[in-house]
């Protein structure tokens, strides 16, 4: 399918881009890890185990982290130009959403397995059995924050202060996700994990509902 | 959690036997008027901005 | 200014219907067993909230059209009823907390329905920052609009996932006497009545104020 090929020559033109680049990706994982060690400064895990507060927190270190990453997005098209002859050339603009969708969302998940990693060594934060629930429940989560992100990003790419915005402006809106990613979290690391669960349908559901309608909304945010 | 319901009892305003908040409810209402003329206010210098 | 009948209209009609509401609130309607006299509260509170979903429904409504027709008009629109709203949801968020202090002896619990309608707040101010920085023009209308309609999707999920998360025991149906329920309705038309005539009267300035900006443009 065209738009299979059209996704996919974008989606690896960025990526390439971005490993060429390096400091956006760089910046992005070093403010996690920074996030952190705040987080344990603040909290002082002597006294706080983190087996069983960190679900949340490190979801929050994501979203921080994960946020400065996706603010630029679109931003950098506009910078260099390459948006305008992005959007004259005759591929379809949905592909254009999704090529980027998908950067985002793999960046999303590196991130991720970065902290978790992080999140062991320095914190003792372990996982162990619960991976694959947890990596399962992190990457449906992570797919609607990437949705959500890339269409603010590219609404935003043009705003004055934009990168300022894009945070206040998202964040409520992933109120549900954060909700969503502590509870899951905490459930895929504990035993008895059970798939039919209300909170995975839930994301399921925020989901598919917005990265329809962020497929069918880029073409306004994008328009002259 | 199972839906409340709560059995409200008639009684004249001030009779004995119920707490007296109604300075809660003064401060409730008066806040209500406080928005709302903040609102009228800020629509007011709006509109005379326009002319 | 244009309605100006109607907008004498809706202003002469709230006015009245705040009056009658008012006094039924505070002479006519009993007071509760448990909470007292504070809980009249209640006859302006939950009609705001009520209120606050139709004007920020409106609001998705007209970004909708904006985005369909390009009419400067469904931006005014749209404009006009999330200010509004976002005021009614103030309401809601003040006058909450002033009934949960006198019920709960705290200022703010984390009780489903007043959190949902915080992170509401939380993201309409958002959606007006966003027009505080972008210029008023088209492209601006486009995003906003876009915010305005993606916000309104969100709001079943969020308040599916923070009745979720909340447990705390709040009155979740509650039998009224017919006294309180005449009440009710009188604060609910009353409530309405002002959300109508604030939003024409908003609509009517957003209106001129574009008209006024047009002229300077061609001046």
């Amino acid at each position: 399918m065209r738009f299979i090929k059209v996704v996919a020559v974008l989606f690896l033109k960025d990526f390439r881009e971005e490993l060429r680049r390096k400091e956006d990706v760089a910046a992005s994982f070093l403010f996690a890890l920074l996030s952190l060690v705040l987080f344990a400064f603040a909290l002082d895990p002597t006294r706080v185990d983190l087996n069983e507060t960190g679900s949340g927190l490190l979801w929050l270190v994501v979203l921080f982290a994960g946020s400065l990453f996706m603010s630029g997005s679109f931003r950098k098209e506009t910078e260099n130009g390459t948006l305008y002859a992005l959007l004259l050339s005759p591929c379809d603009r949905g592909a254009l959403y999704v090529g980027k969708f998908l950067l985002n969302f793999l960046f999303l998940l590196a991130l991720e397995a970065l902290l978790l990693l992080f999140a062991y060594l320095l914190l003792d934060f372990r996982v162990s059995d619960g991976l694959p629930a947890l990596g399962a429940v992190w990457a449906l989560v992570t797919f609607g924050y990437a949705a959500v992100g890339t269409l603010f990003s590219a609404l935003l790419a043009q705003v004055r202060g934009g990168h300022v915005i894009f945070p206040i402006l998202l964040f409520p809106i992933l109120v549900p996700l954060v909700i969503a990613a502590a509870t899951l979290t905490e459930q895929a690391l504990s035993p008895g994990f059970s798939w039919g669960n209300q909170w995975l349908r839930l994301v399921g559901l925020f989901d598919i509902l917005f990265f329809t309608a962020s497929v069918f909304l880029f073409e306004f945010a994008v328009e002259e | 959690m199972g839906v409340i319901v709560q059995k409200v009892l008639l009684l004249s305003l001030g009779a004995a036997g119920t707490p007296d908040t109604r300075g809660s409810l003064y401060l409730g209402y008066g806040a209500v008027a406080a928005v709302l003329i903040l609102y009228g206010a800020y629509l007011f210098a709006r509109w005379r901005r326009i002319r | 200014m244009p309605h100006r009948r109607w907008s004498i209209l809706l202003w002469s009609l709230a006015l009245a219907a705040n009056s009658a509401a008012l006094y039924m609130v505070f002479l006519y309607a009993p007071v509760e067993v448990q909470m007292g006299a504070v809980q009249k509260i209640f006859y302006y509170h939950v009609p705001s909230a009520i209120a606050c979903y139709v004007l920020l429904f409106l609001a998705f409504l007209f970004s909708a059209l904006y985005l369909w027709r390009e009419e400067p008009l469904y931006d005014h629109l749209a404009h006009s009823a999330a200010e509004v709203g976002w005021v009614f949801i103030t309401l809601v968020l003040v006058t909450g907390p002033i009934w949960g202090h006198s019920a709960w002896g705290k200022w703010w619990v984390w009780e489903p329905r007043l959190t949902s309608f915080l992170i509401l707040w939380l993201t309409y101010s958002a959606y007006f920052l966003l027009r505080l920085f972008s210029r008023g023009d088209a492209r601006a209308a486009k995003i906003a609009a876009v915010v305005a309609i993606v916000a309104f999707f969100d709001v079943p999920i969020v308040h599916k996932a923070i009745s979720w998360w909340g447990s705390i025991v709040h009155p979740r149906k509650v039998v009224l006497e017919p006294a309180m329920r005449w009440t009710f309705f009188a604060g609910l038309a009353s409530v309405f009545l002002l959300a109508a005539a604030l939003f024409l009267t908003r609509f009517d300035i957003q209106r001129a104020e574009a008209l006024r900006a047009e002229k300077e443009e061609w001046a």
